[in-house]
């Protein structure tokens, strides 16, 4: 009798820890959010950092657990943790008129370089001239708040869960896009189930800090596609001797 | 008769199925091109290549060398790559397997995860060098579809 109430009280207990881990868990990983703060966050951080009619040096630094795919002209394949270093002249009507854009790899080396002036973009790593390219917004969000939206139009629920970038507690805002049928993607044809899109949020400062693309897998293991860090977003009156030298080249 | 009849379902209802599972969100146009001189016959040599927004993440990128009216001869590519470009930089590319087989078409595909660009305009590309060889002529095309990705 006493035996059959010990076990009981013993499976009792057992039960409401495992009750209690599934609570937590949830909790840790990711919980419904509110569209609309989403939303703010990200718009709050394009109004701080709106700049008109000087330049902007934007500096981010990529990294991804897949190859690119991308063989540079010395045969070599591109990096895949690179800086995005770049300057752009944004106009009094918001949008980039001219800049140089140059990828580094992590010893600061420039791998691929692009310049855009007169409505002309050139790639000067592989040759390649586009024309007609109008002037553009400049998206320090990396199209964040639009995607948020539509995955809100689509009924995909957006989720937001703890964060860390760079010991920095932040908050994430997500949503997860399932595919209708395993996909192979990336250069190395990997199947996916479902890509997720992570936006991190300083949470002291409200600062945009770092955009996410996740795989998962069919095996559920989970693979970052692409990892996008902002590092440095300043505006200037001029641009360096060395930017203005590579645009008068753009002809 | 039956086999041919089994054949024929199972390969519309793949077409179905693989048609059905995405839902194309920006469906790009073909953009074809034929040759100017008969390959064999009264056939003609055509090339297609088409760019389209599936979703947030993805975009898909398309290929397609035929015969005009259809006859089964070599069709295919030499190269062919699929491309995503942002602030004109390469940012990921996947390269696929020559191709050249004896039918009246072929087709290929390859699915892309779109990459954070923080300029407005990102672009997605189908280059490949397309190779109909008729016994009158070969025709060959090479060129590169380059579509906004909203």
């Amino acid at each position: 009798m006493f035996q059959n109430k010990k076990q009981s009280a013993l499976i009792g207990l057992a039960v409401m820890l495992f009750l209690i881990a599934t609570i937590f868990y949830t909790m840790a990983e990711a919980q419904p959010a509110n569209v609309d703060d989403a939303v703010k966050m990200t718009h709050d951080w394009k109004v701080k950092n709106e700049k008109r009619a000087q330049w902007v040096h934007f500096v981010t630094a990529v990294s991804s657990e897949t190859s690119n795919g991308v063989i540079l002209p010395n045969g070599q394949p591109m990096p895949s943790s690179y800086t995005n270093d770049e300057w752009y002249y944004v106009n009094e009507a918001g949008l980039v008129e001219k800049g140089v854009f140059s990828m580094k790899d992590n010893d600061g080396n420039v791998f691929q370089q692009v310049a855009y002036q007169n409505n002309i973009l050139i790639n000067f790593t592989f040759g390649d001239r586009q024309e007609n390219q109008q002037p553009y917004p400049l998206n320090f969000d990396f199209g964040f708040e639009g995607e948020v939206r539509d995955a809100e139009h689509n009924k995909t629920p957006i989720k937001k869960s703890d964060d860390n970038v760079d010991g920095k507690p932040s908050v994430a805002y997500s949503y997860t896009e399932k595919l209708k049928l395993p996909t192979r993607l990336g250069a190395d044809d990997v199947i996916v189930n479902s890509i997720t899109k992570k936006g991190s949020f300083d949470k002291a400062t409200g600062d945009f800090e770092r955009i996410q693309i996740i795989w998962t897998l069919a095996n559920g293991t989970k693979v970052v596609f692409d990892s996008t860090k902002i590092i440095n977003i300043e505006g200037f009156a001029d641009a360096p001797d060395e930017i203005l030298n590579i645009l008068e080249t753009v002809k | 008769m039956r086999n041919k009849i089994k054949i024929f379902l199972t390969a519309f209802a793949a077409t179905l199925i693989f048609a059905s599972s995405f839902q194309t969100a920006f469906a790009g146009v073909w953009t074809n091109y034929y040759s100017g001189a008969y390959v064999q016959g009264a056939s003609r040599g055509g090339a297609g290549k088409r760019v389209s927004k599936i979703s947030n993440a993805l975009w898909l990128a398309e290929i397609a060398s035929f015969t005009s009216p259809a006859i089964a001869i070599p069709v295919g590519w030499t190269y062919w790559t699929s491309r995503e470009i942002c602030n004109g930089y390469i940012i990921i590319q996947k390269i696929h397997a020559p191709r050249s087989i004896v039918k009246t078409s072929t087709y290929d595909y390859q699915y892309m995860t779109t990459k954070p660009c923080s300029q407005g305009v990102r672009r997605g590309q189908v280059l490949g060098r397309h190779e109909v060889k008729g016994s009158k002529f070969i025709f060959r095309l090479d060129w590169t579809q380059s579509e906004i990705i909203p």
